[in-house]
């Protein structure tokens, strides 16, 4: 009986920590677009609501107010932020070590983030600066970064070289002793071209290098490599369709890091518009990976020293999220969208490695409503 | 890195040569306006012309309208300013022309005959030329800044005329 | 060395486009051909991806505040 309840406790933990980790908001400094000029500016509000099981009675929820605008600058610039404050619902693993007979107490966390990036316009190239600070009880993110913009003299290239600079700290709120950090450096190259007048292409390659605390400070067995290294390839393809008067997009990305991970993940999504107010857009994602060489769902390491970990998420899986979203346009500036989607993630579709039969399969649905205001 | 470089910049195309200060505009070609009757610029019997190069979709082109109202209004005798549209669908210009007040004629080019022939290079660009059809300066864009100085250079030829 | 070659067949790629022309960029310019349609939705969906994955990357950088070792 207590075996199962450790075991129980352990993976709640992890659930616990997952939920944690989505909770805090992505420190996003803007992605790198086709721009060459400040774009038009825009507000847009609204939530998201997550909900992930793994068995048919744990539960997590997460509700997440965000906001994201870009406006005009001074001269020829523009600002461009966001805000995430969300909180967490569901049995709280975090103080049954301290309350007992307290699982099935429900916990309200509360994460907040915010990011801002100003951008200046010449007439050839564009210089912007971001920042980003995401702050929760056991974890602190800071993070600077700086991204060029090169385009050619018909606009139809565009060079990007970006970087940033990023410290964690991360602690523990059930063992004090944890109190570590880990600094991450990140660069990014990428091409964006435009093919010909009904479709483009972006071809981004990303690498990061850190060092520090990696593991999981729940997992008392869990041992990570203190650095690593990041490679992601990414080509996004625009195509548009004017006898379907609807717009094809299709995403690759490439992943390999220093723990043995790879990673692909194809994205397809559909853009139809529907007289002047309406679009309809499903979309489909498939994403697999390769274990790290340090996982192992069973028997830790005898040797302590040695690098372990159990995480579901360093395991060899596939997922498939489907999704659908609908947007209407109220008035000339002003729009509402919904969408949904769900997420099927299970050893058993990864397109390379064994399936793990001890890994139950994960499941998550997330719902997204937003308002977007336009400017002239 | 450096090689990486030399090498990205290498297979940048080149553009074009655009029209400079004292080249020749194309006067001759032929446009239709809003009501179908052909335009052509040599009509224009001031001595300064605006062509300024739009599209519905182009939000920059969208900015420069009050600017160019407000300069087609105020230097009637001495400037006239044409629209020159470049949508591929006429449609999306003339529902763009019923939202946004325009105090000048608009001639639609959906096949860019007359960017082609100027080796315009960015949307919006506005070309100011003499009756003559000689180009007097190029403007990227148009903003108040670039009014006023269309302004004073229109002034110095009512002084001299006077 | 893998890399390397990566760039240069972006390169090559990057040439063998046909120039459009600034006034043909009218379906380039609508709102569903951008990269990013909806930065909302992306910043969201990208967090949860990233930390429910291993990879993540190649849209931007200075995405590391995330919990999710």
């Amino acid at each position: 009986m207590k075996k199962k309840q450790l075991r129980r406790n352990e993976r709640n933990r992890v659930k616990a920590l997952l939920s944690a980790a989505l909770l805090i908001p992505g420190l996003y400094i803007g992605s790198v677009s086709a721009q060459t000029a400040p774009s038009s500016p825009e507000v847009r509000i609204g939530y998201m609501e997550y909900r992930d099981a793994q068995k048919s009675d744990d539960r997590m929820r997460v509700h997440t107010p965000h906001a994201w605008f870009r406006l005009p600058g001074f001269g020829k610039s523009e600002v461009e932020g966001s805000l995430t404050f969300d909180s967490m619902s569901g049995a709280s693993p975090y103080f049954l070590s301290t309350l007992s007979g307290a699982s099935g107490m429900g916990v309200d966390d509360q994460r907040k983030a915010g990011d801002l990036k100003y951008t200046h316009y010449l007439d050839s190239f564009s210089v912007g600066l971001g920042g980003a600070i995401s702050t929760e009880n056991d974890y602190l993110s800071k993070t600077i970064s700086g991204e060029s913009r090169i385009w050619s003299d018909d606009k139809n290239t565009t060079f990007t070289i970006a970087g940033s600079l990023t410290g964690d700290d991360i602690s523990s709120r059930i063992d004090a002793r944890v109190d570590e950090d880990r600094r991450t450096g990140s660069v990014l190259v990428g091409i964006t071209q435009v093919i010909d007048d009904k479709s483009l292409v972006q071809s981004n390659v990303s690498f990061s290098s850190g060092d520090g605390y990696y593991s999981d400070p729940y997992k008392p067995l869990d041992n990570r490599p203190r650095s690593r290294e990041e490679w992601a390839w990414l080509t996004q393809y625009r195509r548009f369709l004017s006898d379907y008067d609807a717009a094809l997009h299709l995403d690759y990305r490439l992943f390999a890091d220093s723990w043995d991970v790879m990673a692909h993940n194809v994205s397809v999504a559909w853009y139809q518009n529907i007289g002047e107010s309406w679009v309809i857009r499903p979309s489909i994602r498939y994403y697999t990976q390769s274990e790290a060489s340090f996982f192992d769902s069973e028997v830790p390491p005898v040797d302590r020293e040695k690098r372990f970990s159990a995480d579901q998420r360093l395991s060899d899986f596939g997922s498939v999220t489907a999704g659908i979203k609908l947007e209407y346009a109220m008035a000339k500036d002003l729009s509402v969208s919904v969408s949904a989607d769900v997420m099927h993630q299970r050893s058993g579709l990864a397109a390379f490695g064994h399936e793990a039969t001890d890994i139950k399969p994960f499941n998550a649905a997330f719902g997204i409503v937003q308002l977007i205001k336009r400017f002239p | 890195m450096r090689v990486l470089l030399a090498t990205l910049l290498a297979v940048v195309p080149v553009w074009a040569f655009a029209l400079e200060p004292g080249d020749q505009f194309p006067t001759s070609v032929q446009l239709s306006d809003e009501h179908g009757a052909k335009l052509n610029i040599s009509k224009f019997q001031t001595p300064f012309i605006l062509i300024d190069f739009w599209a519905s979709w182009c939000g920059a082109c969208a900015k420069a309208f009050p600017a160019l109202n407000s300069l087609a209004d105020s230097e009637k005798s001495t400037l006239s300013v044409v629209g020159v549209n470049v949508d591929g669908e006429k449609q999306d210009a003339l529902d763009f022309l019923k939202e946004h007040r325009h105090s000048f004629p608009v001639i639609f080019d959906s096949r860019g005959e007359l960017p082609d022939a100027c080796a315009v290079d960015s949307m919006p660009t506005s070309i100011l030329i003499k009756r003559s059809g000689e180009v007097v300066k190029v403007f990227k864009g148009f903003s108040d800044g670039d009014a006023a100085l269309i302004r004073d250079l229109v002034k110095q030829v009512e002084i001299k005329a006077t | 060395m893998n890399k390397h070659v990566c760039i240069l067949i972006l390169l090559v790629l990057a040439t063998a486009c046909t120039p459009v022309k600034p006034w043909q960029k009218g379906n380039l310019a609508r709102r569903d051909m951008a990269i990013t349609t909806d930065p909302f939705e992306s910043n969201l969906r990208d967090h949860i991806f990233d930390s429910k994955e291993a990879a993540r990357g190649g849209r931007s950088v200075g995405g590391g505040g995330c919990g999710c070792n």
